[in-house]
């Protein structure tokens, strides 16, 4: 016991002796420099990141295809409604006739990407506030 | 009263001023430092480590219990950043560094009084063994006996069960024990 205190004495006053490996006088510079380039690098990444791009894309691609697989019927509602919009205007001949798959999928992609651009840019002000 | 201080200062960096983290990093850059340094073994790998830690430091902050302390924190992410670094460069060149210090470097042939002396051949030849140690006894050492944390906290820095640490304690005091005995016998012998 008494041997292990002498050595502990002997090592505290060794390392106290000998002090810390010092690090550069401008070290402090360096990790601001750093943390500042990091910041900047925060601040011009894009709002949606590839992986969110990547699903919301995903999920585009699941949309064409349920429609695609699943409306079978004829042109319903919403072309019908549009095209007699359209045909209330006077000397405006032109008359939509797009699939109804083409025309869901646009809807479905225009929504989503709505819906998602709202949310991520509520996600993200709270993380920057 | 330390901790008060680095939570003030963390509270003012979460909220968005990167300033205060200037006054953290000078207060913990000489022992983050040191860990890198002991743990990679030169100068340059344990400068650019050091920054590194603390650019994921300032990164994490927001994950920062503020119940624990901020230096023990800190010192778990240079510990574990040091050694994967290590792990990365697959190096030994920590000991050739070691190495180039020589152990009675410190000795010189000044004329002194034969008491101090011999302390400081003791203490010279204490920090050979030291230096000799591998990198995670080294750091045990540093923040054991320069820091003056406690095994509590050191087990918390490094990973390590609090009785499993006592154990490694023990075996570093009689490693440098010994060490010491046989050099200062060798050296005895020499003058004799």
């Amino acid at each position: 016991m008494d041997r292990d205190s002498h050595i502990d004495n002997l090592i505290k006053q060794t390392l106290k002796g000998e002090g810390l490996e010092m690090p550069p006088v401008d070290f402090s510079n360096k990790v601001m420099d750093r943390i500042s380039k990091t910041s900047m690098e925060n601040i011009y990444k894009p709002i949606i990141s590839k992986r969110i791009f990547l699903s919301v894309l995903a999920g585009a691609v699941l949309v064409v295809l349920v429609t695609i697989l699943l409306v079978k019927d004829p042109p319903s509602g919403t072309i019908s409604t549009l095209n007699h919009f359209l045909d209330r205007i006077p000397d405006f001949h032109f008359r939509i006739s797009l699939p109804p798959y083409i025309l869901y999928s646009a809807l479905g992609i225009l929504v989503m990407v709505l819906v998602q651009t709202i949310f991520i840019g509520k996600i993200y002000r709270r993380m920057f506030r | 009263m330390e901790n008060r201080e680095d939570n003030i200062w963390i509270e003012q960096i979460l909220n968005g001023d990167e300033m205060p983290f200037r006054h953290l990093v000078e207060k913990y850059q000489n022992l983050v430092f040191a860990i890198a340094f002991r743990i990679l073994g030169n100068r340059e790998d344990a400068e650019d480590a050091a920054q590194e830690i603390f650019v994921k430091c300032f990164h994490g902050l927001g994950k920062f219990n503020k119940q624990a302390a901020f230096s023990t924190w800190l010192y778990k992410i240079a510990f574990n950043h040091s050694l994967d670094l290590a792990k990365k460069f697959r190096h030994s060149k920590y000991k050739t560094d070691w190495e180039k210090a020589e152990i009675g470097s410190s000795i010189t042939s000044e004329t002194r009084s034969e008491s101090e002396m011999d302390s400081r051949i003791i203490k010279s030849i204490l920090k050979g063994a030291i230096d000799s140690l591998p990198p995670e006894s080294r750091i045990i050492v540093l923040l054991y006996y320069y820091e003056n944390l406690s095994l509590k906290e050191i087990s918390e820095i490094m990973g390590f069960r609090e009785n499993n640490l006592k154990i490694k304690l023990h075996r570093i005091r009689s490693k440098l024990m010994k060490q010491l005995q046989t050099k200062e016998e060798i050296i005895s012998t020499l003058n004799l």
